[in-house]
């Protein structure tokens, strides 16, 4: 026989801990419909009974009718009553505030138990309830989830649902003063380890320390230990997903633009997703570990003051500051941002962050442009991405989240030794997520330009042709960047912003190839056996451990542009490239775009998968206008003297487009958000 | 007074929760802010602003705008529980 159960509990009650212990691997999550409110479902079977669970976000209260997104997932679930017996989580820590909402449960009158987590903490801190007591007082089954094995826990829980389906009765309505009469038996402990950790964490001197120590070893951990894992996963992924497969092909017969189609396109897709899965993975296991002690709420606290100066909570502190690694892993991170509005607005921030890919476009810049203000330009860069991500929130608070409160509660968990084996599953799950939900995308991004540019140029080479119909596309749409400073025959710098799409890094990738007229470099690798590109990419994985340490001294990779100002002589693909940019003005216009421009394919498929298709255009077209519009600014203003009429007029035109997007923002993109990304009631 | 101005350290019971923005007044609630029941100033963040304070056994980060909000009783509270 088939049970329906749904776990409803307050927040930071353990309640993903307790539904992660019952379903174990057999879980899955979800979205809510039209909501981006994760939707976990699993279930357990004992003795061929199958037990189904929905976990719902945790709530505080579903009463009332307003409320955030959370309450109303809840209240509209609660309401379609699809479920046998409800699991009402309650942390024993703080039975009182919890009991609340079981007796907003007990109204509803349907079938229910009582599941007590955090008994550990609470029999340290004397408060364990007397479980018999508060059972007989309720009238409601109540068990300890801490304290049974996995197969206890399921029989008890299974054992219980039979029982409250069978014969059901209808709790008689108490306060909850009646319910906890007789429960407390022991003298609560005068303080407990929570507040004195939190006398050290939250010192007003020791404090801040703490608090830059422990974000520095996140960033190090998440963006520096995923990345060494990024040259042999894409070495290794090359070799499977597109060399092999186009090899075996190519020998069999197959059409040759079959073998662009489904090699280098979706197979080169695949390799993308498969290269940012190190850095998600280690992103989520530092969130997890953050989040699971409880430090998390604490690092949010301290910065708070500092966020509410751009409007933002401090729980946006985080994900801000993963973007300097990777945009991907920052859009992803926006999870933990209880109200949507924010998190969008933090989403909306997130890719002007200068992440390190974008690092390795400057650093080619710096060594043909820069070489004697290399590092004072990086840093300019930087401060940029900083100044448009703080201007991105305010324009897009006055237009589009009015009525965004920056301040709201947040609720402080006691701290909490981390249970490892739920951060790896959870995790692992996370993970999962992003290589379905937000791999769609990457793939169908990456296979298109990918497609586009191992497709041969419809010009032949005598009429002038270019090596590929993406640099034909690049051609023509030269004309558009004449304004920022991109000479009509630089056309490989155009196509550098389409492969720039791709992945950032691919820019230095093109032009390198495009400048020194070697057509094709990366397609027509050498095949070679399987046993070789194994033993390549443990070489390169064992290369990059040993070469760990300077990883984490310096997480964002900054070494390469003093390295870059000491290079000996300019190749002869770099002198061309420095003739065909409109002197230095028009390359640092160039890099004001590129720090800007568009997202990367995987960016686009996080933002998809974190905020909806509306939302990733509405970044996607603002990034880009702004990009634009920035680079146009920045070059006729360097270049200002030879020509100020044309200039101004210049610079108007491209103020008069960002004047139309912000106040489109407010007319078009406005009364659309509600129906496309935040559910009502 | 207010729970915006308890010193640290302090313990008081809260008189009322009257909130203007309707939404926060429900949260706060939900929270366990109700009256009668006890609130410490336990720390301030760097720059005095959110404060920690603990409601019951909940630790909570809350903002001074939000705070002044909270009414304390002066003295002995009547016995508010429901």
């Amino acid at each position: 026989m088939n049970h329906h159960i749904t776990l409803v509990g307050n927040p930071n009650t353990g309640k993903t801990t307790l539904f992660n212990k019952l379903a174990g691997t057999r879980q899955k999550v979800g979205n809510w419909a039209g909501v981006t409110v994760d939707c976990k479902t699993g279930f357990f079977s004992v003795n061929e009974q199958r037990v189904d669970m929905t976990d719902l976000p945790g709530i505080y209260s579903f009463a009332t009718e307003s409320g955030g997104i959370d309450e109303a997932v809840a209240r509209r679930f609660l309401g379609q009553g699809e479920f046998d017996v409800i699991i009402n989580v309650v942390d024993a820590t703080n039975l009182k505030r919890n009991l609340k909402l079981t007796k907003e449960l007990i109204t509803l009158g349907r079938p229910m138990i009582v599941v007590m987590t955090m008994t550990d903490l609470a029999r340290k801190m004397r408060i364990m309830p007397d479980l018999d007591a508060l059972a007989a007082n309720m009238g409601i089954a109540t068990i300890d989830g801490y304290d049974l094995s996995v197969a206890e826990l399921q029989n008890q829980v299974l054992a219980l649902v039979e029982m409250g389906k069978d014969n059901f009765v209808v709790a008689e309505p108490k306060s909850i003063k009646q319910w906890l009469s007789g429960v407390m038996l022991q003298q609560a402990r005068a303080q407990n380890s929570t507040e004195l950790i939190d006398r050290v964490v939250l010192h007003p001197l020791l404090g801040i320390p703490i608090f830059l120590l422990s974000m520095y070893a996140m960033f190090a951990l998440a963006i520096g230990l995923g990345t060494l894992f990024i040259d042999p996963i894409d070495s290794l992924t090359a070799y499977w997903f597109v060399a092999f497969p186009s090899h075996w092909m190519q020998l069999l017969g197959v059409p040759h633009w079959i073998i662009v189609v489904l090699a280098d396109g979706l197979g080169g897709g695949a390799e993308l997703v498969a290269t940012f899965v190190p850095v998600i993975a280690c992103l989520y296991l530092c969130l997890s570990f953050l989040e699971d002690s409880g430090y998390m709420a604490r690092a949010a606290f301290i910065i708070d003051r500092v966020m509410l100066s751009i409007g933002l909570p401090g729980q946006a502190f985080i994900p801000l500051l993963l973007g300097f690694g990777c945009n991907v892993t920052s859009i992803m991170s926006t999870r933990s941002l209880s109200n949507p509005k924010q998190r969008m607005l933090t989403m909306a921030m997130a890719p002007f962050m200068s992440c390190s890919a974008r690092l390795a476009v400057y650093v080619m810049f710096v060594s043909v442009f820069f070489r004697s203000h290399g590092g004072s330009l990086v840093f300019g860069l930087y401060l940029l991405g900083i100044v448009m991500a703080v201007g991105t929130a305010w324009i897009f608070r006055k237009q589009l989240f009015n009525d965004v409160h920056a301040s709201s509660f947040i609720e402080m968990p006691h701290y909490h030794r981390p249970r490892w084996g739920n951060i790896a599953l959870s995790s692992w799950h996370k993970v999962r997520g992003f290589v379905i939900r937000a791999g769609k995308t990457i793939v169908v991004v990456s296979a298109i330009l990918t497609i586009l540019n191992s497709i041969p140029s419809w010009h032949s080479d005598a009429d002038g042709g270019k090596p590929s119909a993406l640099a034909e596309v690049g051609q023509v749409i030269t004309p558009v960047f004449t304004p920022i400073g991109m000479g009509y025959n630089n056309w490989p710098a155009a196509v550098g912003v389409f492969t720039g799409v791709l992945a950032k890094e691919a820019v230095v990738g093109t032009m390198d190839a495009l400048y020194s007229d070697v057509v094709g470099s990366e397609t027509d690798s050498v095949y070679e056996p399987p046993i070789n590109n194994l033993q390549t990419s443990g070489a390169i994985l064992w290369g990059n451990l040993t070469g760990a340490v300077s990883t984490l001294v310096d997480p964002l990779g900054l070494a390469a542009v003093s390295d870059a100002q000491h290079d000996a002589t300019l190749s002869l693909g770099h002198q061309k490239m420095a003739s065909l940019f409109e002197g230095w003005q028009g390359a640092f216009a160039y890099l004001v775009f590129v720090l800007l421009y568009t997202p990367c394919a995987a960016a686009i498929g996080a933002l998809v998968k974190e905020g909806g298709m509306l939302w990733t255009g509405v970044v996607t077209g603002w990034s880009t206008s702004v990009a634009y519009v920035g680079a146009v600014c920045t070059f006729q203003v360097l270049t200002f003297a030879q020509h100020p009429f044309s200039s101004l007029m210049i610079m108007g035109i491209a103020l008069v487009w960002i004047v139309f997007f912000v106040l489109g923002l407010k007319s078009w993109i406005k009364p659309k958000l509600g129906h496309n990304i935040i559910a009502v009631g | 007074m207010v729970l915006s101005e308890l010193p640290k350290g302090v313990t008081a019971n809260i008189h009322s929760v009257i909130h203007p923005h309707r939404d926060k007044q429900i949260q706060l609630l939900a929270l366990g802010f109700d009256p009668g029941e006890s609130v410490q100033l336990m720390m301030k963040a760097p720059f005095g602003n959110p404060l920690q304070v603990k409601v019951g056994a909940t630790l909570i980060a809350i903002h001074t705008d939000d705070a002044q909000y909270i009414q304390l009783c002066e003295g002995a509270c009547e016995d508010y529980d429901e």
